[in-house]
């Protein structure tokens, strides 16, 4: 009897410490933020983030100290609950500066941003953002671009340091590839991809913030936020109007150079970083991506054509085909005001952005959706399976794939890419049907849930801070599931329910 | 003769008082007068093309493009984009951050909800500007509330790193 | 020029640059791609 109880206790402990050094890793981070506010004299904000940082590590050194006992070997169940559990709480310490600062009008509003940013899916509820401190900009910006490297990457980049529980933490998070053959240096290779282009990315936005008619100071954070939000596929802006406010179609080129570059998988960074240069045009996933995406603009801007929507090709490009790949990349930028999309587009047009939003980015990245790789493997199978129809019985086909290398599409490559695509649809299904239960028109409830579980962020007007409170847990939840990609999530459910049942 | 032309000075006169009715070009008025940003965007059809006039705390910055300069304003309910020769502008003095309240001006121009000028944005294109409240310095006092939670938060936080750094240290030395 | 960056990477500046370039104009073709249908679109 008491040696189960040790032994769950064990496993509780291991839990307990990887999730109490997430917390003291995010405690940390908040200090960014910190410095910015002081630099430019936000005292409240100052401390706002003071006790964010108290809080959190208030929890961290709590969790460590109670759970200092437990083994580093660590489980896949275990690491799979560490992930679903930091996320929750990073969720809840995260808000606390948003919430102390003034500008969201409750604590679930702020949890929402918080969510939002740390899955890179760009929806807002904060108010006032035209008159928000630096601080808290850099707070919301930072989130999205540590959301995108994952958390736990972070945790185990500067913790872990070789300890064993170290891929596991990083299956669990949703990116299953190797870069490296050692987890903790593909985390390093990640990074090191990240800050050249953080360097190099933040330059070009400040330079050309100058040009547009920013002053210098603000040219440089806007430019740093800007690209984070690009790179991270994110989709947050430092203004109440997103990229709008900037009144340029080069700042908005280049935003989406760089949210285009920022969906794609790390692996294809890798190997074109390292020599492989060809990998560009011939991986799945940007060739999946590249036909999607052309095809999909192509049906939208022939609407909106048709129907008068935009008066000339430039400012069809500017509006339509920006908001196609900031939707298909799951970036979420927005060169339309929100209500637009339902006042003035199309159904067809409509459509092609909904699909757009599900069909999603590259794998392996910060995009949301179903993954390029998955509709990739979607499409090759229906050829494979007509090619099969139409030759004679004795036949032998084989179906490859290009990822990096040849791959043979086996069965069941392609039953997990179905499901996948299945459970997404699904959950698309459920939050769609729950925005429309809340008394929003179907198109709008297709629209923001496809933005929600895609991790996208560009919303038609229902994301807003008066919609039910329901609403905003439902979506909470369905970004998160986004971006876990239901794995984690299910996991940890399925504990509680198990421990529930003892 | 002179009774005639004196009745048509007296009417010129009184036109001239009604707010400069010769500057506008020959575009329709529009008869439903938006009241917020919010509506504007929304019946953007119906605003399309005419001459609105709308009120707004200008926020951010005059982004000046050479020709013509930008500047953004924002009504409680939305923002939206102007745009204009930069005299038009040279009124304002300050603009909306986290420390200052913008001008709160009134805008008279061209609303476009695809502006073709503009790569297709949606906004005003401005014929006259007139500040109708100055902005000022925004105080932003800091709580006793908020110092005491600091306080005590962070005192909790010490005192349990430091008991962590203990622990660690020991464990260092028995190990 | 194989210069090892501190944290034991495999890789060298010229790679990085060249690596760096090419997502960038491939991006770029990709734009100008769905530009050039839709101008096309536009003028029909």
């Amino acid at each position: 009897m008491s040696s189960t109880f040790i032994i769950r206790f064990q496993k509780l402990s291991t839990v307990g410490l990887y999730t109490g050094r997430v917390m003291l890793v995010l405690a940390g981070i908040m200090v960014v933020p910190l410095i910015t506010s002081l630099l430019f004299g936000e005292l409240p904000i100052v401390l706002d983030f003071l006790v964010g940082i108290s809080i959190t590590s208030i929890v961290g050194f709590s969790l460590l100290l109670i759970c200092g006992r437990g083994s580093r070997d660590i489980s896949w169940t275990q690491s799979m609950i560490v992930v679903s559990l930091s996320w929750l709480l990073a969720m809840i310490l995260s808000a606390i500066p948003y919430y102390l600062s003034g500008y969201w009008r409750s604590y679930l509003d702020a949890m929402f941003d918080v969510m939002s940013g740390f899955t890179t899916t760009g929806l807002v509820l904060g108010q006032d953002l035209d008159h928000m401190p630096y601080g808290i900009n850099m707070w919301r910006h930072l989130l999205t671009w540590i959301g995108g490297q994952g958390i736990i990457v972070l945790a185990l980049s500067f913790f872990t340091k070789g300890s064993p529980g170290a891929f596991k933490l990083y299956v669990g998070e949703g990116k299953d590839e190797r870069l490296q053959p050692n987890v903790i240096n593909t985390t390093r290779a990640i990074w090191y991809v990240s800050v050249v282009y953080l360097f190099v990315g933040t330059f070009i936005l400040w330079i050309t913030g100058i040009f547009v008619g920013l002053p210098v100071i603000k040219a440089l954070f806007h430019g740093l936020w800007i690209f984070m939000a690009a790179w991270s596929t994110g989709g947050f802006a430092p203004q109440s109007q997103n990229v709008i406010y900037y009144h340029s179609r080069v700042y908005e080129i280049i935003t989406m150079i760089f949210f285009i570059i920022g969906s794609f998988n790390f692996n294809l960074h890798w190997a074109v970083w390292t020599g492989n240069r060809k990998e560009i045009y011939r991986n799945l996933e940007t060739v999946t991506f590249s036909i999607t995406a052309t095809v999909l603009s192509t049906i939208a801007i022939w609407e909106l054509s048709k129907l008068n929507v935009y008066p000339d090709a430039i400012s069809l490009l500017s509006r339509g085909y920006y908001s196609i790949l900031s939707a298909h990349t799951t970036t979420g930028f927005m060169t339309i005001y929100a209500r637009q999309f339902v006042l003035d587009w199309g159904p067809l047009a409509l459509m092609a952005i909904t699909v757009a939003m599900l069909f999603g980015g590259s794998a392996s990245s910060t995009a949301g959706g179903f993954k390029a790789v998955r509709v990739g493997v979607a499409f090759k199978t229906v050829i494979y399976e007509i090619k099969r129809l139409l030759a004679p019985e004795r036949a032998v086909i084989v179906e490859k794939i290009h990822m990096g290398r040849d791959i043979v599409l086996e069965d069941r490559y392609v039953r997990i890419a179905l499901t996948i695509i299945f459970l997404y649809t699904i959950s698309w299904f459920i939050l769609t049907f729950i925005t429309n239960a809340c008394g929003y028109d179907l198109p709008s409830s297709m629209f923001e849930s496809a933005s929600a579980i895609g991790n996208v962020g560009l919303s038609c007007g229902v994301t807003n801070p008066d919609m039910p409170s329901i609403l905003k847990v439902a979506y909470i939840l369905g970004m998160w599931i986004g971006r876990l990609e239901f794995m984690a999530v299910f996991v940890f459910i399925g504990e509680f329910i198990r421990t529930l049942r003892r | 003769m002179s009774g005639r032309i004196l009745t048509f000075l007296i009417l010129i006169f009184f036109m001239s008082l009604v707010n400069n009715v010769f500057s506008y070009p020959l575009l329709m008025i529009s008869k439903d007068t938006p009241h917020t940003i919010t509506d504007l965007i929304e019946r953007s059809k119906l605003y399309d093309g005419k001459i609105v006039e709308i009120k707004g705390e200008v926020i951010g910055d005059i982004l000046d493009r050479g020709k013509y300069a930008w500047i953004n304003i924002y009504d409680g309910s939305s923002s939206i984009g102007i745009w204009g020769v930069k005299e038009i502008f040279s009124s304002i003095k300050f603009k909306g951050d986290y420390n200052t309240k913008g001008d709160y001006i009134k805008v008279t121009g061209i609303f476009k909800r695809a502006d073709p000028k503009q790569g297709g944005e949606l906004d005003i294109e401005a014929l006259s500007l007139k500040v109708i409240s100055v902005g000022k310095k925004i105080d932003h006092p800091i709580s006793y509330h908020l110092i005491l939670i600091t306080f005590i938060s962070s005192s909790i936080a010490a005192i349990l790193g430091l008991i962590w750094l203990k622990v660690n240290f020991n464990k260092r030395r028995t190990s | 020029m194989l210069k090892k960056i501190q944290f034991n990477l495999p890789v060298n500046f010229l790679d990085t640059f060249k690596g760096m370039i090419t997502e960038i104009i491939g991006v770029i073709i990709l734009i100008l791609i769905g530009s050039i249908i839709i101008f096309l679109i536009s003028k029909i």
